[in-house]
This record gives structure tokens, C-alpha cells and sequence, in this order.
């Protein structure tokens, strides 16, 4: 403990993503959780609460809604998330249905930014709601 | 105090302008990842963060891999090659490693010499490489935490375009390491190849890197 204490001060574990990473990949997981529980439960303002902000005004935009109300009309998969990889300030998770979410580490917190994605191999993934 | 300063001028000169380089590059380091993160909606860093981030840390360590390397393969390549006319060369009847008399090894060695130039054994031949070893570790441990580093932040910016993040091996196969690591290797090569070429011919008076503004051009293995 007191080894990898030091080695996060001299900034080297840090420097290779090693140290608050784990609490980052919580953090995601938490956040991403609770995002497709309230969309189960038919909560859009606490689904929204977890979208970036660029995210819910693009998604406002398009469907010409208040966030809450157009989040639930989305076709979003859901299951539980099986998957979370961290890398700085972005994060993926994948779903028990296969289907993943991207997360922005940012002020608040860890937020989503993308949901609905499906991997196209080396392409973007294709997403149902993104920024 | 003085007489300390005076005779470390170039450690500790090179050490304060180093600090204050790397300073500068991880304040405008951070203010350009915050600039890039909010045009593409992404998330921004603390200063903290982003210089404790593979982000700042594989742009310090590509270049520092490359400065190691440059140096260990010119203290390598001076042993064996030659530049007619450069301060930089040994003169043109010393390539190689040349005797233990002239590099007072074992017994040739005086009573002011390191003692593990005079032990022999496994230490002297240790020690005859030192310089060559301790650059070339720490070229190649620069060279993987670069590598590691690099990794992490290209598959930060991946997450970020959406496109899946790609394995440490996997990373290595990609343009993206290649082109971080040989635009800093053609760079050192250059540099390098210049200052034994321009050294023949130009001169920087009282700079131990020059001949003697007077020395002849084709005078080769002079210090000024």
C-alpha cells in the first residue's frame, strides 16, 4: 500500500492511469446504472440528471421535447452493465444486451454521452442518443 | 556556496531550465487538452489530473526516450565512427575501444582513478560500459512508459471518437506510437549529424564542444 502510495506521488502508476482509477471505473459504473434504471423506470429527469449536457440539447433538439419526456422515447436497450473501461476522461460500458454507453468524466461527475451504441468493428459505433 | 554554484554551473543551469520548460509545457499542455475536450463536447481535466494523465505523461516521455537515445547511440557510434575534421570524433587512428593503457584499466590504472576502473573483474568491465548502460536503461524505460502512457491516451481519444479501444500490444502496431516515436528520433539524428558536420567548419569560441577558433579545419579529436 505504502509502495503504491509513493509510486502514485512520484506520478508514475498516475501517469500510466493507474491511480483513482478504479474509483473512476466505480464511479462509471455507478452512474451508468443509474441511468438505465431510470430509463426502466420510467424516470426521464433522473435519466437526464445523468446525460452530458451537449447530449440532453442535442437530444431536445432532435425530438423537439423536453429531455426527460424524448429520453424515454428512445429505443434504448437495457440489462445490467458487464463491462466498464476507463481511459482518462472517457469511459465505455457494455450491457448484458450487448449494446454499450459512453461516459465523460466532468465536473459533476461521470456523465452519459452516448447510449443505444452498437460497435461497428473500427468505425464509430452506431449510437441511438449521442452529442 | 558560490564555489558549489561555479563548479555545477552546467547541472544545476540545465536543471533550472529544464524545471521551468516542463512547467510551461504542462500548463499550456493542460490549457490545450481543455481546449481540444470542449470541442468535442468531451470532459475537461484539473491541472493536477492532466499532469498526472498519460496525456502529459506520454508527450514528456516521447521526447525523453528520444534525448536518451540520441545520446546513447552518439556515446556508442563515437567509439567506432569518425569524422574527419570534428571535434566530436576521436582522431581518425583511435576507432574501437582502444588499450588499458590508454584508458587506464586494471593495472594501468593511477592512484586517482575510480576504484572499480582498478579492481578488474566483473566490476571493471561493468564499469567501463556505465555511461553506455545507464543512458540506454534509461532510454528504454522512457521508451515503455511511452508506450504505456501512449497507450491509455490514444484509447482515450478513441472512447472519445466512439471507436473501441485497442490493446497495449495492439497499440504498438499502430501509426499513432510510430509517428509519436520516429518524428522525435529523425529530429535527435539530425541534430546530431549537424553539429559533427557544422563543428568542422564553424566554431564557437571558448566552447569545449568547438575547436579553437584557429584550429584547422582538418583538424580532428580537438577540444577547444
Amino acid at each position: 500500500m505504502r509502495t503504491a502510495l509513493v509510486l502514485c506521488g512520484l506520478g508514475v502508476a498516475a501517469a500510466a492511469g493507474g491511480c483513482g482509477i478504479a474509483d473512476d471505473r466505480d464511479q462509471a459504473r455507478a452512474s451508468a446504472s443509474q441511468f438505465f434504471a431510470a430509463l426502466q423506470h420510467g424516470d426521464g429527469a433522473t435519466a437526464c440528471d445523468h446525460l452530458s449536457p451537449a447530449t440532453a440539447s442535442n437530444l431536445e433538439q432532435q425530438e423537439k421535447s423536453s429531455c426527460p419526456k424524448a429520453i424515454l422515447g428512445q429505443s434504448l436497450g437495457g440489462g445490467s452493465v458487464q463491462r466498464v473501461r476507463v481511459y482518462q476522461t472517457d469511459a465505455v460500458v457494455t450491457l448484458s444486451d450487448g449494446e454499450q454507453a459512453y461516459l465523460d468524466r466532468r465536473a459533476g461527475g461521470w456523465k452519459v454521452s452516448a447510449a443505444g451504441c452498437k460497435p461497428q468493428g473500427d468505425a464509430p459505433a452506431d449510437c441511438e442518443v449521442a452529442d | 556556496m558560490r564555489r558549489f554554484v561555479r563548479e555545477n554551473g552546467l547541472a544545476l543551469g540545465f536543471g533550472f531550465i529544464f524545471l521551468a520548460a516542463l512547467v510551461g509545457q504542462a500548463i499550456v499542455g493542460h490549457a490545450a487538452f481543455n481546449d481540444d475536450a470542449i470541442a468535442h463536447h468531451g470532459g475537461t481535466m484539473s491541472l493536477w489530473r492532466y499532469v498526472t494523465s498519460s496525456s502529459f505523461g506520454s508527450d514528456v516521455m516521447e521526447n525523453w526516450q528520444s534525448e536518451y537515445l540520441q545520446f546513447t547511440l552518439f556515446i556508442l557510434g563515437t567509439i567506432w565512427l569518425l569524422q574527419r575534421g570534428s571535434p566530436e570524433s576521436k582522431e581518425l587512428d583511435k576507432a574501437g575501444q582502444e588499450s588499458d593503457e590508454e584508458q587506464k584499466v586494471g593495472p594501468h590504472a593511477d592512484s586517482r582513478s575510480p576504484r572499480w576502473a582498478r579492481v578488474g573483474g566483473l566490476r571493471t568491465r561493468l564499469y567501463q560500459h556505465s555511461l553506455l548502460l545507464v543512458m540506454g536503461a534509461i532510454w528504454l524505460g522512457t521508451w515503455v512508459a511511452q508506450t504505456v502512457t501512449g497507450h491509455v491516451a490514444y484509447d482515450a481519444d478513441q472512447l472519445s471518437h466512439r471507436q473501441p479501444p485497442v490493446s497495449l500490444v495492439g497499440y504498438v502496431g499502430t501509426a499513432d506510437f510510430w509517428n509519436r516515436t520516429l518524428q522525435n528520433w529523425q529530429s535527435e539524428f539530425l541534430a546530431v549529424g549537424s553539429m559533427a558536420i557544422l563543428s568542422v567548419y564553424l566554431r564557437a569560441r571558448g566552447s569545449p564542444e568547438s575547436k579553437p577558433v584557429g584550429a584547422p579545419h582538418e583538424a580532428t579529436g580537438v577540444e577547444g
